[in-house]
């Protein structure tokens, strides 16, 4: 009797290779896990100061999984008990998190329904920096399925331990006062490499113009204004040069 | 409602919305004019949010630290363009945050 197997392009690659796959994807994360470490800290710290029961804070780290919809979360929640504010802001804050699901579904058109919603559960700026980063060199569709659950699993790992050391261990950071550039400037150092073309610059340029107006907004309404307003003026470059 | 329900309900409404296209419609075949579009999200993504951090300088009329972020925005932007080392970007850029504030600037 012969048992069939779903194919899948995940399980279309030897084990060796899957892990040799896994573990670079993971290696790849590094500089990037790294990178969002003032940002974790600083979450983890904002929320230590906040009313609330830390426990339940820090789960936001495995249930939201995303430091702005995180800290938008807990923070309205502060200011407004009913919760409801703070649901809507942080779907408003992750309504840009279908966006990157809807650039990153083709690619995984092969793959299992369960993997795609642990590959999706996991989407987040840096990994979908690393899988943009995988999708330019060569390889199989299998190799890059491992490739990004490695960086993947090391980033969920890695966001929840920074995150309660942020929060349990506000000793460990003294002066943390120091780091208030840190997140600012690990958004710029993640977003520079991303503005190459005429038309990213554009819109980043009016996403960045619009979001210092708008993000007075209630409901973290104006981080989606601005990402809308982003990529149409700079879809709309792109659509000039190309016609 | 606690604290935890909150987060219970928002973290369901973030994984629909993660898991919206790539579970639902991984078949949709996006056309290449939707597609540039796509690509547009991470670049304007991280400018909005950015925006965001430096509306909550200029709300509290932060100027001398405004003044220091500056420059090092442009060096940890520079290193990471030339680079394409996060780490060696933000280091540099603190680097600068540190020294003004070494002399009594931000």
């Amino acid at each position: 009797m012969s048992v069939h197997l779903e194919p899948d392009s995940t399980s279309g690659v030897a084990p060796p290779r899957r892990r040799a796959s896994f573990l670079a994807g993971a290696r790849a994360m590094v500089p990037l896990a790294l990178a969002v470490t003032p940002i974790g800290l600083t979450t983890g710290i904002a929320f230590a100061q906040l009313p609330v029961d830390p426990v339940a804070a820090w789960s936001s780290s495995w249930l939201l999984y995303g430091a702005s919809s995180q800290l938008v979360a807990v923070t309205t929640f502060v200011t407004d008990a009913t919760g409801i504010a703070a649901i809507v802001a942080s779907l408003v804050v992750n309504a840009r998190l279908a966006l990157y699901g809807a650039a990153l579904a083709p690619r995984w058109r092969e793959q299992r329904a369960g993997w795609r919603v642990l590959a999706s559960y996991l989407i987040i700026e840096p990994q979908f920096i690393h899988a943009q980063e995988r999708d330019g060199r060569p390889g199989t569709p299998a190799e890059r399925a491992w490739h990004y659950l490695g960086g993947g699993a090391l980033l969920w790992v890695y966001w929840q331990v920074v995150t309660a050391v942020g929060i349990a261990a506000p000793a460990l950071v003294p002066h943390a006062d120091a780091l208030w550039a840190a997140p600012l400037l690990c958004f710029v150092a993640i977003l520079a490499p991303g503005v190459r073309t005429r038309s990213a610059k554009l819109a980043a340029a009016t996403a960045g113009g619009v979001g210092l107006v708008a993000t007075a907004l209630p409901w973290g309404a104006g981080i989606l204004i601005a990402l809308t307003a982003g990529m149409l003026v700079g879809g709309r470059r792109r659509t000039e040069v190309t016609s | 409602m606690s604290l935890w329900v909150v987060l219970l309900i928002a973290g369901i409404g973030a994984l629909a919305l993660r898991v919206a296209f790539p579970l639902f419609i991984p078949r949709l075949s996006i056309s290449p004019r939707w597609q540039r579009q796509v690509d547009l999200v991470y670049p304007a993504a991280m400018a909005a949010i950015l925006a965001g951090g430096l509306h909550g300088l200029v709300a509290s009329s932060s100027w001398a630290r405004l003044a220091v972020l500056a420059p090092a925005a442009l060096v940890t932007a520079w290193i990471s363009r030339r680079t394409g080392s996060v780490l060696a970007a933000i280091g540099a850029g603190l680097a600068v945050v540190l020294a003004a504030s070494v002399i009594g600037l931000g």
